[in-house]
């Protein structure tokens, strides 16, 4: 896993670039700003499912989240640039790990209230039960993209080999 | 040594600054919610310059003023989690451009929130100078603040102690 993620980096390109002067700053401020894209648009969602600013037809906030899976789609590509220039500080670091799962529970979350409750949720006169659903789905995807955050800035301090977790093997 | 080292000194050996510097969570404490606040300020700004940009036209644009309370207060565990990061580097932060650069960045972006785009979600009139205007300004504030880990040129103030 290490050895094919770090010959992908070399065989791109990314890893002259990211090893360059400015290559990992300038890609880390992108990350940051696709982090703030997705929790900007995805967060707003969430919040008004949650019962901030019920005067914004859902359907009509929904258009935002294209930007939000923009903003993600930018993260998983700069994302990926990290962890194929360094595999081994990410791969065993507890800290990309948790992120890793909290990433696996937004994506979860997401398919079921997609799968059902998106639909009926977005009618105006939407059964209590169903926003109350809604509701938990929300504040559990509020949970999870803020685990995926805090999983992420922390990476740097639990880089291996100093910081054995139980599970890292 | 000057005066301004001499501050620089006191603010490292401040109460706050000793907690969140050599405690054992402090400074993750910090960075933690730095990061959480920026994601929903900037990340709601951003929602606000799309909307001004003419995107989503179905959201009424007054109704998204309904989110400004979450949005400041997000801008104040920005302003607190700042401080509590910037008591243990103030050397670092305050001898170095790009930090005043993202301050006068983000004031822009504040004001652009509290002012012009505030007025323009009351009216209901976009602005592709403003919503532009707005994204740049939030990715730019953005980009400064990541970039201050890597353009400084001393980390504490005894290293500014003449000798």
């Amino acid at each position: 896993m290490e050895a094919a993620l770090l010959a992908f980096s070399e065989a791109t390109g990314i890893y002259a670039f990211m090893t360059s002067p400015w290559g990992w700053p300038f890609i880390e401020s992108l990350h940051f700003i696709g982090l703030s894209l997705l929790v900007g648009c995805v967060g707003l969602f969430d919040l008004r499912l949650l019962g901030v600013a019920p005067a914004i037809p859902l359907p009509a906030l929904h258009r935002l989240i294209p930007f939000g899976v923009l903003g993600f789609g930018l993260n998983v590509v700069t994302g990926l640039m990290f962890v194929s220039t360094m595999p081994d500080q990410y791969l065993y670091n507890p800290s990309f790990q948790s992120k890793l799962l909290c990433m696996l529970l937004a994506g979860l979350n997401m398919a079921l209230f997609y799968g059902t409750t998106f639909q009926a949720a977005l009618q105006s006169g939407a059964a209590p039960a169903v926003m109350t659903r809604a509701r938990v789905f929300a504040a559990l995807s509020l949970l999870f993209w803020g685990g995926v955050i805090v999983g992420g800035r922390l990476i740097t301090f639990y880089r291996p080999p100093y910081h054995w977790c139980f599970w890292c093997g | 040594m000057t005066t301004f080292v001499e501050w620089l000194l006191w603010v490292e050996s401040t109460a706050l600054a000793v907690w969140v510097g050599e405690s054992r969570y402090g400074f993750q404490l910090a960075l933690v919610l730095h990061a959480l606040s920026m994601g929903l300020l900037a990340g709601g700004n951003v929602v606000l310059g799309l909307r001004v940009l003419g995107v989503a036209p179905g959201v009424p644009m007054a109704a998204l003023q309904r989110f400004y309370p979450w949005l400041w207060a997000a801008a104040l565990l920005c302003l607190v989690s700042g401080l509590m990061l910037l008591s243990v580097y103030p050397a670092k932060a305050l001898t170095n451009p790009v930090f005043f650069t993202k301050m006068g960045l983000l004031g822009l972006g504040l004001w652009c929130m509290a002012r012009p785009l505030a007025a323009r979600l009351q009216s209901g009139e976009q602005s592709s100078l403003l919503g532009g205007g707005v994204l740049l300004v939030w990715a730019l504030t953005i980009g400064g603040g990541r970039l201050l880990a890597y353009t400084h040129s001393v980390l504490r103030a005894i290293e500014l102690v003449g000798g």
